[in-house]
């Protein structure tokens, strides 16, 4: 599972963010992200069973991502 | 020749070998930033967002509201010109480099307010500030200290009167980066603009624009181009800091930059004993003119004077025969030596740095006063 956001930098927000609460993640430049957004970073998570936790802790620290794509 | 570098106003020198050895190991290990997806990409990708980290966590603001520029003039032509208003005013001061002059120079249809600091009283100076403020004054741009004889301005006073009044505000940090603390949200300006080289310690070429926290500013954008995203969009993306950074980024002086802000440790104390050393010293030598340097609000590093009846450019060469580099000339401010007196000829500016003790400034009284009993101008 890849998490999409606006911009790297906040991909790499994100990421430093997710790492804090061991969520550990890939910074990447995947099909699916260029398909949504025509290029662009997204973070694939190490494990897809921490989506759920992922996108909350995103929601409290205020990164908005911009989705989710299946790899 | 050994020689005593007191021109770091200008640039810090020496930089130092952590400063060199992380634009050493850009060099050799960095792709492109946020241009691919492969190893030497991403290195290059993380390098930039530790820069960012770096330079959020020392001016109080978040990675994403740090915009890497080719240095403090670049991020003021963005702030300037990506803000600037259709009509009404801009608030300035005449101790501005032309480095804020010269964009607002540009701008049309816009007026400029100028006012005078005080040379003496802060309180007068923000009295000044305010009194030049109109009420279709939409944006201030002010240096947070003048680069000619280091007076710092109640910046933080006037932006909080700015605030009051919905202007917008813009700092030119160029000679408090790096020496004392500088934090956005305290200062509680929109932007401040800062160069890596100077006090920061960090390569030439290379600089910030910094967005406050809160700030909702929307930027005109000045350069166009690749930012290795979103690619089918017509137009640069609205968030930042990709708003403003098209084209490949400058990752050998962002890895210095990093590095920098890294190993900075400020010690404002330190450096303001050998300024107001410097100031005694010069004063106490007949036949030298210092200026600018009684306010009570505080100085970044430097010293600005004169060998009465040499003109300042001919006052550095005859001290660099005695081992001392400074800076003579207007310093890019025109308007500020006008204000102190010295539009003619401009002054000699010592300015200290990281690596400059006290017997420095002993070193520079002493070839002046040397220069003095000579007196072969």
């Amino acid at each position: 599972m890849t998490l999409i956001f606006s911009s790297v930098t906040y991909a790499l927000k994100a990421q430093r963010l997710l790492a804090g609460h061991r969520i550990y993640t890939v910074l990447s430049r995947s099909p699916e992200v260029t398909a949504v957004r025509g290029c662009g970073y997204g973070l694939r998570l190490n494990n897809d069973a921490q989506l759920n936790d992922a996108l909350q802790l995103l929601a409290e620290g205020g990164v908005k991502q911009l989705g989710t794509v299946m790899e | 020749m050994s020689f005593i570098y007191l021109d770091n106003a200008a640039t810090a020198y020496p930089k130092s070998d952590y400063v060199l050895g992380a634009v050493i190991s850009a060099f050799k290990q960095c792709g492109n930033g946020g241009r691919g997806g492969h190893s030497l990409s991403v290195k290059a990708t993380e390098t930039v967002f530790a820069c960012r980290v770096a330079l959020a966590s020392l001016f109080g603001t978040e990675p994403e509201r740090v915009v890497l520029t080719c240095g403090a003039t670049a991020a003021l032509n963005i702030a300037i010109k990506g803000l600037a208003p259709e009509r009404g005013g801009v608030l300035c001061s005449v101790l501005e480099h032309n480095a804020v002059l010269r964009p607002l120079y540009t701008l049309e249809g816009v007026r400029l307010d100028f006012f005078a600091p005080s040379f003496s009283s802060q309180k007068q100076s923000l009295k000044n500030a305010v009194s030049a403020i109109k009420e279709d004054t939409r944006l201030a741009v002010i240096t947070a200290a003048s680069n000619v004889c280091g007076m710092r301005l109640p910046v933080k006073e006037i932006c909080a009167e700015c605030r009051r009044r919905g202007i917008v505000t813009v700092l030119d940090c160029a000679q408090t980066a790096g020496h004392i603390s500088v934090d956005i949200r305290e200062l509680g300006a929109d932007l401040i603009c800062l160069p890596a080289h100077k006090g920061l310690g960090g390569p030439a070429g290379m600089g910030a624009l910094i967005v406050h926290p809160d700030s909702r500013l929307r930027f005109r954008t000045l350069i166009e181009g690749g930012t290795g995203e979103a690619a089918r969009d017509r137009y640069m993306p609205p968030y930042l800091p990709e708003r403003l950074e098209a084209g490949s980024c400058n990752i050998l002086g962002i890895a210095g930059l990093a590095a920098a802000c890294e190993e900075l440790s400020l010690d404002p104390e330190r450096e303001e004993r050998l300024r107001r050393m410097t100031v005694e010293g010069l004063r106490s030598l007949d036949g030298v003119q210092v200026y600018g340097a009684d306010s009570d609000g505080g100085y970044a590093p430097l010293v600005a004077f004169n060998i009465t009846s040499v003109p300042s450019d001919r006052a550095t060469e005859l001290l660099e025969q005695r081992g001392i580099l400074l800076r003579g000339g207007l310093h890019c401010a025109p308007l500020a030596h006008a204000a102190l007196g010295t539009g003619r000829y401009g002054c000699l500016r010592a300015s200290f740095g990281k690596s400059n003790s006290a017997e420095d400034a002993e070193a520079l009284v002493d070839a002046v006063r040397a220069l003095l009993k000579q007196n072969t101008f």
